[in-house]
This record gives structure tokens, sequence and C-alpha cells, in this order.
């Protein structure tokens, strides 16, 4: 599909994945933010959906898997008092990749007319485009006055979270959950986030509350000893449905910006991947966005197509 | 900066009276029969999985204060350095039986370091190391 003189908005996989889509046939401003901070958690998704409808043979399936691998290599489970550690790699069915990675591949796989390193906050700012196609997160656009956002499903999931630094070398590839559905869903995580940084956090139902004394106390439950002085920041994620629009004719709403996911049941890169196969002139493409998810699970981080 | 990759493996034969597994597993049985284990602090621990920090006199300045985790299965123990010793990047470790090859205990040790700070002598220093703490381990 040829649009002209474009504009695509945003870091995430969403902007990746239009821009290497329509790169070669239009002339492609990208706008980045460039302190936008990539959320380290490695992403999950069906393998051969996702490569097979982007026309990707396996020399190059190969070669993407291993420039976007992540940091993490493993993880742990722990429920019904025991731990079992599994492994957290590419396999037949899924592919596991790092969204900051894949991203920059994308985009360097793509052919630019520009690239601006620049922070949009209102979008009608951006003159002079023909099209320009906005793909930034949820927290941009609910901050964006020329949008309208409503709740379309209340969110399945709360999840609290405290990143910390570590004094010591911990080892950094492998994530932890320890299930606890005594009285409620609960899930306590510890996943590295960076070299001597880590998050540990809860996931549990969006009706209740916890806040960082409450994580520290579940925290030295699991014997992780917490210090006021190893807190960087803290915050909340509440995952609900949500859609927007805009009434600026030539800004369309892309991925999240368009219809966010909930990261428990659903697949957000191929719900936005779908959208995309639109824009790009292939409607006919349909992936499936379900994740395989028991209704024991409350933990959207956990890998769960992993294992069984 | 460039890795080297170790990989240190021995074996040693028990009494079939004794559970070769189960006294590497006990936190208990490395404080007892190892001089060199000067503290032993339980993190958390289930039935199949122990979290623990150690203090070991490794024979530099100071003890190595280290921070473990392992992993119970039937015929093996899997050991991962959450903080490993000073100067060593990465260390995991195993220690299982093979019911067909007879009373052995295998053990395996392996340990990623920066290149610069490898030496044949350091090599031979981590395996006699691994030998001593085996066979106090294990002593029939």
């Amino acid at each position: 599909m040829n649009y002209g003189n474009i504009a695509v908005v945003g870091n995430g996989i969403s902007a990746g994945l239009l821009t290497y889509l329509l790169s070669h046939k239009n002339k492609i401003t990208l706008f980045q933010d460039k302190d936008y901070i990539y959320s380290s958690i490695p992403e999950i998704i069906p393998r051969k959906y996702f490569f097979e409808t982007l026309g990707l043979n396996n020399n190059d399936q190969l070669k993407i898997i291993d420039s976007t691998k992540s940091h993490i290599t493993d993880f742990m489970i722990s429920q019904n008092n025991s731990c079992n550690l599994h492994s957290m790699i590419t396999n037949d069915s899924f592919y596991v990749f790092d969204k900051e990675k894949l991203s920059s591949f994308l985009i360097s796989s793509s052919t630019l007319k520009d690239i601006k390193y620049e922070k949009i906050t209102d979008i009608n700012l951006l003159k002079k485009f023909d099209l320009i196609f906005d793909c930034r997160g949820k927290k941009a656009i609910l901050n964006d006055s020329n949008y309208n956002t409503r709740i379309i499903l209340p969110a399945k999931t709360k999840c609290s979270y405290i990143i910390l630094k570590s004094d010591k070398n911990f080892l950094n590839t492998r994530m932890s959950f320890w299930k606890n559905h005594l009285k409620n869903k609960q899930t306590f995580f510890v996943i590295p986030t960076g070299i001597n940084k880590f998050s540990i956090g809860c996931s549990y139902n969006p009706n209740q509350y916890l806040n960082n004394d409450n994580l520290i106390e579940i925290a030295s439950q699991y014997g992780f000893e917490i210090s006021n002085n190893q807190i960087i920041s803290s915050g909340e994620a509440l995952p609900s449905i949500l859609k927007s629009s805009t009434t600026i004719k030539n800004v369309i709403p892309v991925g999240e910006a368009y219809e966010s996911s909930c990261p428990l049941t659903e697949y957000g890169v191929l719900k936005s991947l779908n959208q995309i196969f639109k824009i790009v002139g292939n409607p006919f493409i349909q992936l499936p966005i379900k994740r395989p998810v028991n209704n024991t699970e409350i933990d959207p981080h956990i890998p769960m197509e992993l294992f069984s | 900066m460039s890795e080297v990759c170790l990989n240190l493996l021995t074996k040693i034969q028990f009494s079939p009276k004794t559970d070769p597994l189960e006294r590497i597993w006990s936190l208990e049985h490395w404080s007892k029969s190892l001089d060199k284990v000067k503290n032993i602090s339980k993190k958390y621990e289930l039935d199949n999985y122990q979290r623990f920090e150690m203090i070991f006199d490794a024979e530099n300045d100071v003890y190595d204060c280290v921070e473990i985790e392992r992993f119970r299965h039937e015929n093996e123990i899997e050991v991962y350095h959450l903080v490993p010793p000073p100067n060593i990047n990465h260390l995991t470790a195993k220690w299982w039986i093979d019911p067909q090859q007879g009373n052995y205990l295998f053990a395996k040790r392996k340990i990623l370091l920066d290149s610069s700070v490898y030496t044949p002598i350091l090599a031979q220093k981590m395996f006699l190391l691994l030998r001593a703490n085996l066979e106090k381990l294990v002593e029939m």
C-alpha cells in the first residue's frame, strides 16, 4: 500500500512492524522518544503465525531469534510446595524475545526517509504528513487531549511492583514466580531488569490493593530482605482493555493506541499485527490472539505456554 | 571482555549404606563436615528447593559470601549461584547418581570467568576444592 509521505510515531513493536512492512513503498519519517524505557520482561508469541505471516523463511527466523533473544533464559515457578525450573528460550512453537531488541531489529531492517528523536506528547503538532500512524503506548494516548478513550473490558489482573538496585552481582538470567492461591490468587515475582537491577512485585485480583510496604512484607516471606535504600521506583499496572479514537483526520492510532490488550489472555503483538495487516493491504490475515491461559493463573508474566 | 568456561568433573564411590544425595542436600551436613564453611543462613526452603547465603573460606584475604539456589530431583541436585564468589561471573553445579553406574556420586561444576582472571593454577585450585569438598561430604 502506498500512502505517500507518512509519519510513524512510537518506540514499540507496533511502530517497528508497521515501519518494516510499509517502508519499501512509502517515505517514512519515524518519531521516537530517545528516553523511552523498554520493559525488559521477555515477550512470548506463537512462532509460526508471527514469522510466516511476515513472510520470513527459516534462515531469517533463526537470525532474528538470535539477535532478539532476551538476557533471561529460564524461569522458576513455585506452587504447591514445590519449585520447578523451566527453560525460557524460543522453541519450535513459541518465539521468546526482548522487546527493545525486536523493535530496533525491525527499524534497522527498514528504509527510512528520516528518523527524529523527539518525544511527541501532542499528535496534532505533527504537520506536513499525508498520514500519521500513531503507535504510541497507552500512557501517551491517555495524556494526549486529541484522543477519546473508553474502557471496553475491565482489567482481569493487576500488578504492583518495585524496581530495586542490588549491591551484589546478582544472577540476571532467571525470573522467579511464587504462587500463593490460598485465599486469593496472588503471584509474587522477582524479575531481573538489568545489571544489578531487578523488580519484585505481585500480580493479583484487580479489586485488591497492595502498597510498597505490603510488597516488602510479601518478599520477606519468600526470603528476600529489602531495604528502603534499594528502591529506585515503584508502580502499578491495571491492564484494562481500552479503545481510543481521535477526530484528527489523518491520524490513525495503531496497536495499543487503537485498542490495548490484556497481557494475561491475549497476545498484544498479534492483536496489533492483525490491524497492521489491514493497513498494509492484507485484510484477510487474521491471527488468533488468545493465550492458552487456565483460570488458576493471575500473572501475565508467567510464560505458561512453555510448561503444562 | 572475553570469558573462559571451565567445566570440572569428578566422581567418588560411596557406601551403599548411605544416601549421598541426602548428605549433599543437608545444609547441616555441609556445616558439620566442611571446616571451610563458616556460616550458612537459610532464606527459603521447600522439600525440593533451597535458597541460602553461605560464608566460605576459599583461602582468599576475606571469606567469600555467596548466595545459592538448589533444586532437588530424584537422582540429582542442581545448584545455581545467584551471587557467585568474587572474580567469577557465573557458577552452576550438579551432583548426581546414576544407578546403572553403581555406587558413584558424580559432581560437575561449570564456571564462567573473565579470561584476564584465569590461570591454570586457579583452575587446579578450584578442582582441588571441589574434590576435597566431595570427599569430606561423602566420607564413608
